[in-house]
């Protein structure tokens, strides 16, 4: 372990980021971790690091980090490109970086969140088994809080020797401008709704609210009528649909509390939520719906790309980009 | 009502036991809680228990839907009968004072309830309270339930900036503010007993199913026990 970098601009919502804290939601603690787990998942593996070792989630841009030692890096989700010493490189790939190298990531002109992984995985005490960030919990990162400038991070040993550089393969790289179909696993008080309620929200656009956050994406548009102004307080899952009595839907992300009074329509496919948090206010969706076994095979799916050597082979093949 | 099951989520299940609320089905819940940890500790990530329900978050990538419910069933049909859940025996007594220099809305709730903040505090210590549910913030438990003549609905205007360690009532339900937060509960008093620790093990002093009372002292005592 040894100091691998230093914030220069953190940009207006940098943190530290891993898979989540799991096993303390009685204690009422948030999960948290990276909102868009593919693109977190492919910075890891462009270094060949378990898919989960934790990595700066960075919002909107205007960061820069100065190297202090020699290092791999990787950038993915956001930024289709950022500079190394002020040349463009593209970006979902992964580089090696000396002492002295600065590292800039400009305001994102598509999307909302990058990840910057590296060799090893940055190195912090973690915090009820994760490192991620809730701020709201003051809980994970360095202080419990956003990445500030003079901030300095070191990474971890590196377990597998591979000097060998990679990039994700273009058909593999998420468009975050393009509009989605949001796939629901109905469940929770969806069978109070009525029949009115379900075909409104399943047949009309919804847009991305300026006031979503990494607590919940909140969605305008037709008013889903919820069969209850509220119920007694429950347990609350990653991507559950709340409906509360204004019948704006709002999709529970990585921040979420673990309890919540609304009544709910069921949860969203993880992999449409990861999606679904890189959309920029504005932008509109649609939802579809998806059994539960079809949505855990998709689930598992992605899970094994990630842990496989299905990934490494389509590395292998671009290793000189 | 017989129990039932929800889909929740991917990798989540809701166990709904009631729609009422009681200290019967707190322990049937406590105890489910506490089979599922013990025997299916390898496939199951977190455990969320409120009021009548308990969300059971799964591993996808041991266990899918209709398995992981199979296994719930098995646990709640065949629950011991006379298992005593000790650790739901415990009384946590949690000091406060009731003084309005730390409780700023006591005076405006005696106005409002025709009571005195003597009686107030007399009624608030007099019931040995159960968590009902632990969350909005780490450490928060829902403490049920309040004496009737004590049970008001929210401030209009949340505060932006609780205290840490306010104790505060809110329709029928009163609970202490583990960290400083924005809050829209009453406050009547202030406890110096830091109801959430991160280095202690468990960090939390409240689990559903527990019993707490609370204990008046007097503002010296509260600045007192604020030094050491």
């Amino acid at each position: 372990m040894s100091l691998a970098i230093r914030i220069i601009k953190s940009g207006p919502g940098s943190s530290v980021q891993d898979a989540g804290r799991f096993g303390f939601q009685d204690q009422g603690l948030s999960v948290g971790g990276a909102m868009d787990e593919y693109a977190s998942k492919w910075a890891n593996v462009l270094l060949n690091n378990a898919p989960n070792l934790p990595l700066i989630e960075i919002t909107l841009g205007n960061f820069e980090v100065e190297i202090l030692k020699t290092v791999r890096i990787a950038i993915t989700g956001a930024h289709k490109s950022f500079a190394i010493n002020g040349q463009q490189v593209p970006g979902w790939a992964s580089y090696q970086l000396k002492t002295g190298d600065r590292l800039l990531l400009d305001w994102c002109s598509s999307g909302l969140r990058s990840y910057l992984a590296i060799a090893g995985g940055f190195e912090l005490e973690s915090e009820f088994g994760s490192v991620s960030t809730v701020v709201r919990e003051r809980i994970g990162g360095l202080d419990g809080g956003l990445l500030k400038e003079g901030d300095v991070l070191p990474n971890g040993n590196i377990l597998h020797k591979h000097e060998a550089l990679y990039s994700t393969p273009l058909d593999m790289i998420a468009n975050y401008d393009v509009s989605i179909v949001v796939r629901v696993i109905l469940g929770s008080q969806s069978h109070l709704f009525s029949p009115e309620a379900l075909n409104t929200f399943f047949n009309s656009p919804y847009v991305i609210s300026p006031k979503s956050d990494r607590m919940g994406i909140r969605l305008s548009g037709a008013i889903v009528d919820p069969p209850m102004a509220g119920i007694l307080s429950e347990g609350v899952p990653f991507g559950a649909i709340q409906i509360p009595p204004d019948g704006q839907p709002i999709i529970m992300m990585k921040d979420r509390q673990t309890l919540g009074g609304y009544p709910k329509l069921g949860a969203i496919l993880p992999i449409d939520a990861f999606r679904l948090s890189q959309l920029t206010a504005g932008k509109s969706i649609r939802f579809s719906s998806v059994s539960i076994e079809a949505a855990q095979n998709i689930m598992i799916a992605q899970y094994t790309f990630f842990k496989s050597t299905a990934v490494k082979f389509r590395l292998e093949k671009q290793r000189n980009h | 009502m017989a129990v039932s099951f929800e889909i929740a989520g991917i990798d989540s299940i809701l166990v709904r036991f009631s729609d009422q609320t009681s200290v019967d089905l707190l322990f049937r819940i406590a105890l489910v809680q506490q089979q599922i940890k013990s025997k299916l500790t390898s496939v199951v990530v977190d455990l969320i228990p409120s009021y009548t329900s308990l969300l059971v978050v799964y591993d996808l990538q041991k266990i899918q839907y209709d398995q992981m419910q199979r296994l719930l069933t098995k646990i709640i049909d065949h629950l011991p009968v006379h298992e005593k859940t000790e650790l739901l025996d415990e009384i946590i007594e949690i000091p406060v004072c009731y003084d309005p220099e730390v409780a700023p809305d006591i005076e405006l709730l005696s106005a409002q309830t025709n009571l005195s903040c003597d009686d107030i505090i007399q009624l608030h210590q007099a019931i040995e309270y159960r968590v009902f549910a632990v969350g909005f913030s780490p450490g928060f438990g829902y403490l049920g339930h309040l004496d009737k003549r004590l049970q008001m609905a929210r401030l209009a205007t949340p505060r932006t900036r609780v205290p840490a360690g306010s104790v505060a009532i809110a329709e029928a339900y009163t609970a202490v503010y583990p960290q400083e937060s924005p809050g829209g509960w009453w406050l009547i008093g202030r406890t110096t007993l830091n109801l959430f620790d991160k280095t202690r093990q468990p960090p939390g002093l409240l689990s559903v199913g527990k019993k707490v009372k609370f204990k008046a002292i007097s503002l010296q005592d509260y600045h007192l026990r604020m030094l050491t």
